[in-house]
């Protein structure tokens, strides 16, 4: 059981890289917001089902889950389709946001499993927890996203 | 011979088949004055080879671990995940060296590696977070449910008191049922073999000599009499009192039933406190007959209930108590 104070605490260790998680995925800041706030929300509200030990892994899957439901929403109907931010800002040509843009060209699988790799540390066994893949499946994502953003890289011809 | 200064990249042209005829002949003649070259040419596709189908990923990433050659595209995957062994890292250090195009592939894969943004940020984690008296619903949500009980409440308390109502017990000490012999109880077991119960605990084991009652008005939620027995036996100076049992009375007319079960090894029978007045009320008269009398009577169905009986001494004793019930103080 989760104690008002673990959840706190969890707020103040996973917030941030939540928000991160998620808008590099959804590439808005309100809903990137608003889907860490119910994130934290859900997590609340099981508080008696989980374990403090584990409160990253389903932070994080139900962060996941949340994007997910956001993008097939927004999909549906596309007309309400936001402009990515970053994707607004394409002239902009320094290597952060060149890195963004060959991050927001993959798939949303691979960049899931990616920014679970490199932003949180994430074992491929954990990554396969929090996405419901197979650990197979994990790295064969990891090196396809990889090599799509080498390529896309090698093909701006501007990173070096 | 004066040789090119890009004579690596020329070599690494030559492995992948990409050289004019003129440079070939550079290259060719380079290879003949450096065999040692040729030998590291002679293994350029197994070791560091590019091709289309090596772009092709194994669906068992694993297999990419064990100890086998890999592909210059794979190894710089595994360095970036740092997984890269270290005899493995050696090679693909060495082919860096020679060839130009392959250090920068191998750079730019390095970028693939996600740099954690510190500058992404919630603010107000504040509003994410638990203060005080945590309640999971603010007080405005959950008002109406309470308001809503209370009134179920009052008016469960106003309706007229069912004749069979129970008392729902509280506490650890749950009436045990006890299925009687048909011979024993007859009348209730025929029909109603669960609706007397008797106690499995603090039985009295000599002849109960005297019983009292004490009733008590319990006025919420609903307007009840409680009744306590009080027991006393020869042996048993103290008596067992409130420590027993409350048993549950039921209105009979304008009357009172108040039944005690009691049942041990001295004391094998049913013994009953019943009023007066309830008996008088019967439409039959089986006061004081023993048992062979009443089980050769003709006893017309009683509306107001069954009665139970004292085995050993053949002695009605009493009469309409539909679930009997105690609580353990």
């Amino acid at each position: 059981m989760l104690s008002p104070q673990e959840y706190n605490e969890s707020v103040e260790l996973y917030a941030d890289r939540l928000f991160l998680f998620a808008y590099k995925r959804i590439q808005n800041h309100e809903q990137a917001k608003d889907i860490v706030q119910e994130s934290f929300t859900k997590i609340w509200l099981k508080r008696n089902e989980i374990q403090s030990s584990k409160i990253k892994s389903y932070l994080f899957t139900t962060c996941h889950r949340a994007i997910i439901d956001y993008v097939r929403h927004r999909d549906k109907f596309s007309a309400e389709t936001t402009i990515p931010e970053s994707r607004s800002r394409e002239s902009n040509h320094d290597l952060k946001e060149i890195m963004d843009q060959a991050l927001n060209r993959l798939p949303d699988i691979q960049q899931t499993v990616l920014m679970l790799r490199d932003y949180e540390g994430y074992n491929y066994q954990e990554i396969a927890e929090v996405t419901s893949l197979s650990e197979s499946q994990v790295k064969v994502y990891i090196f396809r996203a990889r090599k799509k953003m080498k390529d896309y890289l090698v093909k701006l011809d501007l990173v070096l | 011979m004066k040789w090119p200064d890009n004579i690596e990249e020329l070599l690494v042209d030559y492995a992948e088949g990409n050289l004019s005829s003129d440079k070939l002949l550079i290259v060719e003649k380079w290879l003949a004055e450096h065999p040692e070259d040729l030998d590291l040419l002679m293994n350029w596709n197994d070791n560091f080879g590019l091709s289309e189908a090596d772009f092709e990923v194994d669906a068992d990433f694993s297999s990419l671990f064990v100890d086998k050659e890999l592909n210059a595209e794979e190894m710089m995957i595994l360095e970036v995940e740092g997984l890269l062994p270290e005899k493995k890292k050696k090679v693909l250090d060495e082919a860096c060296l020679i060839s130009k195009p392959l250090a920068i592939e191998r750079e730019i894969f390095s970028l693939s590696k996600l740099d954690y943004e510190r500058d992404a940020i919630v603010i107000d984690k504040s509003t994410l977070k638990k203060k005080g008296l945590i309640i999971p619903f603010r007080v405005n949500s959950w008002a109406p449910y309470v308001a809503a009980a209370s009134l179920l409440i009052f008016i469960l308390s106003i309706l007229p008191q069912e004749p069979n109502a129970v008392y729902k017990i509280r506490g650890s000490a749950s009436p045990k049922i006890v299925q009687f012999e048909a011979e024993a109880l007859p009348l209730f077991a025929a029909s109603e073999p669960r609706q007397t119960e008797s106690m499995s605990t603090s039985i009295p084991l000599e002849p109960i000599t005297q019983v009292t009652t004490h009733s008590k008005l319990r006025s919420f939620p609903r307007m009840k009499h409680r009744t306590a027995v009080q027991i006393e036996t020869p042996a048993i100076s103290r008596t067992l009192s409130y420590q027993n049992f409350v048993i549950k009375t039921t209105p009979v007319g304008a009357n009172q039933v108040k039944q005690f079960v009691a049942k041990s090894k001295t004391y094998d029978g049913v013994f009953a406190f019943v009023q007066d007045k309830v008996l008088q009320k019967l439409p039959f008269d089986l006061k004081g007959k023993n048992i062979e009398q009443i089980l050769s009577s003709e006893i017309p169905k009683a509306s107001d209930g069954k009665f139970a009986l004292d085995i050993q001494n053949g002695r009605l004793l009493a009469v309409k108590t539909p679930v009997i019930e105690w609580k353990r103080k």
